[in-house]
């Protein structure tokens, strides 16, 4: 179900005081089985643009065509939209509201008329797909731990199981292992064959998860590309005081010192290779 | 005193916290916790979620009074009611959340809260204004709305407005988690200026071990207690098991680990980036 923006802007409170334009012309395309991240410096127009790709807003100019169909204001094509398209919002876990785990997560195929066995199913698997253990799905969502809360939360909208899911900072404020451990269940669902698209501001779990990345800048594209591709743009991103992987800095200041090593490693293990490469590259150049 | 001979501010004696829901009594989160926190050092607290981080600094203002030891501040033991105001005085605090703190429709206003309620004659409140705004770099912005400013600026202001109490502590609970890395970087290098410039004691509570690095003292919060008290070298450099607390290292210390698994010849206790250059450097320049 691919999901094109094609020329899209769209002005928040158009005609008022409060006149404001988030996004100019943008022109993203998402393949299917497609991980496609989203950066940008604070207010340059990312969850705006998310929010386009099931219909939560509509352009002021442009369109959204998702598989094939041009995405407009028909109730019923919106509500099949957004069942198959998930979105998971910043700090999601504040929206949680039922009195147990499994009521939360059951509530989005409950409202989808489904037999009690299958709302079963998908809870049970939506709940393993994000490591939650079985002994909490009786608990109320209000005595787990912040990362647990955000797991359910993200459950909820798995379990309408739809075959693209858009994370608006799925990491955030999570501690290093619970940030791990997610990011190691998102690459999962991505490898089982769900489109996702990641906002976020870590170029680290862009480096371990995304296959292209779009970095938005005053509501345009500034660059697009496979991640590579973009993290090797540093002039650019410098521009737009944005970052790349602590890793690719490493490598930065290496080469800047004459030490040969490549500028696109993302990753730590990448970067252990790559200099464990590059010091016996020379050994052996040494000895011969 | 610690090292550089300065004196605690605030000493907490095996104080403990448990948060009481009517008749049940919950698992405590703070427990008999011994910590000096010393004028003018720039102390960083990690440790994952739940872990009571934010149980303890809250503990540091009397936002929370221990439920068992006490904690001292400047003199003052936090569970005396006629002391809370000074407390709240010498220590301020900034949240994670920079949109949930700031009240006032300017800048300036949003400096001067504080202010008027101690009752500042306005003649010395300009001036206290003009001094605080200036130090954090936002003397440009002074009448701009908290509201249209970055996240980054947002703390700033957050920052001002405890500044201008004139406090001895300031303790950042996760302040930057929230911000994108330009926000974050400015919010770290506005402290780490207010602590060497002012000798104003920072207590940095994060999840970014490369904030933590930076500190002069890192300690290493674990289901309600110390882990580990000490330098950032010795916290991530000597291999204490960190992975099973739920933390990592920065960056150069998982390198300079691996390339040592490799049988190469690097300092598996760097922390640094100059140092991990210095340390490649010097591995080539043997070969």
């Amino acid at each position: 179900m691919p999901i094109a923006l094609e020329n899209v802007s769209y002005t928040y409170a158009p005609g008022t005081p409060w006149e404001h334009v988030a996004l100019s012309e943008v022109t993203v395309r998402i393949e299917d089985g497609d991980f496609l991240g989203i950066v940008g410096p604070t207010g340059s127009g990312k969850s705006t643009l998310v929010q386009h790709m099931n219909g939560l807003l509509f352009p002021s100019d442009g369109r959204v065509v998702v598989d094939g169909d041009e995405v407009g204001s028909d109730r019923k094509a919106l509500r099949d939209l957004r069942r198959k398209v998930g979105m998971v919002f910043q700090y999601p876990e504040h929206q949680l509201f039922e009195e147990t785990v499994w009521a939360d997560i059951a509530f989005g195929p409950k409202n989808l008329d489904l037999d009690e066995e299958e709302i079963a199913r998908r809870v049970r698997w939506a709940s393993e797909s994000v490591g939650l253990p079985e002994d909490i799905l009786e608990r109320s969502p209000f005595e787990l731990s912040g990362g647990q809360m955000r797991r359910v939360a993200i459950a909820g909208v798995l379990a309408m199981q739809g075959s693209v899911l858009i994370l608006d900072e799925p990491t955030s404020g999570l501690d290093p292992r619970g940030r791990a451990s997610l990011v190691e269940q998102l690459r999962a669902l991505n490898q089982a064959g769900m489109t996702m698209v990641m906002v976020s501001h870590s170029m680290e779990d862009m480096a371990l998860l995304v296959n292209r990345i779009v970095v938005l800048s005053e509501g345009r594209v500034a660059l697009a590309g496979t991640k590579r591709e973009v993290f090797t743009q540093l002039e650019a991103l410098e521009t737009l005081s944005l970052d790349v992987p602590r890793v690719t800095q490493v490598m930065l200041r290496l080469r800047g010192e004459g030490v040969p090593v490549p500028l696109d490693v993302m990753t730590v293990n990448e970067g252990i290779d790559a200099l464990a490469a590059a010091l016996r590259g020379e050994k052996d150049h040494a000895s011969q | 005193m610690n090292a550089a001979g300065n004196a605690s501010l605030i000493s907490f004696r095996k104080a403990g916290f448990t948060y009481r829901r009517g008749e049940e009594i919950e698992v405590p989160a703070v427990k008999g916790v011994d910590l000096d926190i010393h004028r003018g050092e720039f102390l960083a607290i990690v440790g994952s979620n739940g872990s009571g981080k934010s149980t303890l600094a809250k503990m540091m203002n009397a936002l929370l009074v221990p439920t068992e030891g006490e904690v001292i501040v400047d003199g003052m033991p936090t569970d005396e009611e006629a002391n809370v105001w000074d407390i709240r005085r010498t220590v301020g605090m900034v949240f994670q959340n920079p949109g949930n703190q700031l009240v006032s429709t300017t800048v300036e206003e949003e400096v001067a809260f504080g202010l008027e309620n101690l009752g500042v004659p306005t003649a010395e409140m300009h001036g206290v204004i003009d001094r605080v705004l200036g130090e954090i770099g936002l003397a440009t912005m002074r009448r701009r709305e908290p509201h249209n400013l970055s996240g980054g600026q947002k703390q700033r202001v957050a920052i001002a407005a405890v500044l201008a109490m004139q406090p001895e502590c300031i303790v950042m609970d996760e302040a930057t988690s929230m911000l994108d890395p330009a926000g974050r970087r400015d919010v770290l290098e506005t402290v780490r200026h207010l602590c060497r410039e002012r000798n104003l004691a920072v207590v940095f509570i994060t999840h970014f071990m490369e904030e933590a690095v930076q500190a002069d003292r890192v300690v290493v919060f674990h289901e309600g207690a110390v882990a580990v008290d000490a330098e950032p070298k010795t916290v991530f450099g000597e291999g204490l098991d960190l992975d099973e607390i739920g933390l990592d290292v920065p960056v150069v210390t998982a390198l300079s680990r691996g390339l040592g698994e490799l049988g190469f010849d690097v300092d598996p206790t760097i922390t640094e980036m100059e140092e991990f250059v210095e340390a490649i450097c010097r591995l080539r320049s043997r070969t």
